[in-house]
């Protein structure tokens, strides 16, 4: 027998489902996404909905995720390791500093958004470690942007190259120490703790 | 006695919504009645999320989630409710807007509740 004409209109697009889909952090997919296909009315209104509703949960699963503890100790190594602690000025005259504070600012930006992704379990060791070469991937990927957009802001290609081969190591440990969640919640909102990478 | 938590307006509303729809407290029954709430301002979806997170974080509220239903496409409802601690944070809240109620009305009569302000004072005015 075929679905009457009524209840496949009240769908939305499969293409765009699976992108918003992606888009929700996990712990709060199912809700979410059930009630936006609740208030469902056109696939114009269904986006529209999704991407007025993303901002606020992706920010509030961060808020949720985040350690500002654990993001230092992220973040500091970074910032050490790009040369952050030099004293010495760029090639025209720039503060160390401030040149090394982007990649920081980078991997921060990147592990915070990350952690914000997790769930419903503890990532293995495979993705601990696949985390923390994320997390220089993001500090090269931040000198890439630099380049093109602030060319006087980027580290030298040797220090790049050193400062993501220490920060790597460092960055592993980070994210294989083992943690355990800050609070507990009813249901699925578990809060887990940034990098709080519990060896499987 | 220890002093409850103090709750924001907006805080305010989410839970109070929470509270007259009973059992059937989920995303889009609570904007829905956040919304009639709030008038005439609009109210995002996301912003009863993130104020339902935090309210949860506080342990103001508890959430579980129900069984698929085929009209969301199979997933599952988030339902809330009041913790006792929300209740007495709602409460007090409430006290407090009464007590501005009652200010309010000495001064300016119960008049100012049966129009809009605006037109209210410029009546008064004249």
């Amino acid at each position: 027998m075929e679905p009457e004409p009524s209840k496949l209109e009240v769908r939305p697009p499969a293409l765009v489902d699976a992108v918003i889909r992606l888009l929700i952090p996990p712990a709060c997919r199912e809700h979410v996404l059930g009630d936006l296909w609740e208030r469902y009315t056109s696939p114009r209104q269904y986006v529209v909905d999704a991407l007025r509703t993303l901002p606020f949960v992706i920010w509030s699963q961060i808020r949720r995720t985040s350690d500002p503890l654990l993001l230092a100790m992220q973040v500091l190594p970074a910032f050490v390791f790009f040369g952050g602690l030099a004293g010495k000025p760029g090639a025209d005259g720039g503060p160390a500093w401030l040149r090394a504070v982007i990649p920081a600012i980078a991997v921060a930006v990147v592990m915070v958004v990350r952690d914000a992704y997790y769930w419903p379990k503890y990532p293995s060791s495979r993705q601990a470690v696949l985390d923390a070469g994320l997390a220089v991937a993001s500090a090269f990927a931040s000198q890439g942007a630099l380049a093109i957009l602030w060319p006087e802001l980027t580290l030298a290609p040797r220090e790049v190259l050193m400062g993501g081969g220490r920060h790597l190591p460092c960055s592993v440990l980070d994210s294989c120490r083992s943690s355990r969640p800050r609070v507990s919640l009813a249901g699925l909102s578990q809060r887990q703790p940034l990098s709080g990478r519990l060896l499987s | 006695m220890a002093h409850p938590v103090s709750i924001g307006q907006f805080e305010q509303l989410v839970m109070t919504a929470i509270l007259s729809l009973g059992e059937n407290a989920y995303g889009v029954t609570i904007h829905a009645q956040v919304e009639k709430l709030a008038q005439p301002k609009s109210v995002s979806l996301g912003a009863v999320y993130a104020t339902l997170d935090r309210l949860e974080d506080k342990r103001l509220i508890v959430s579980w989630l129900s069984d698929p239903t085929p009209a969301r496409g199979g997933r599952s409802k988030r339902h809330y409710r009041l913790e006792e601690l929300g209740e007495r944070a709602l409460h007090e809240s409430a006290l407090t807007a009464r007590r501005i109620c009652d200010a309010v009305e000495r001064i300016w009569g119960v008049n100012a509740w049966n129009q809009n302000l605006r037109s209210w004072k410029s009546a008064r005015q004249h």
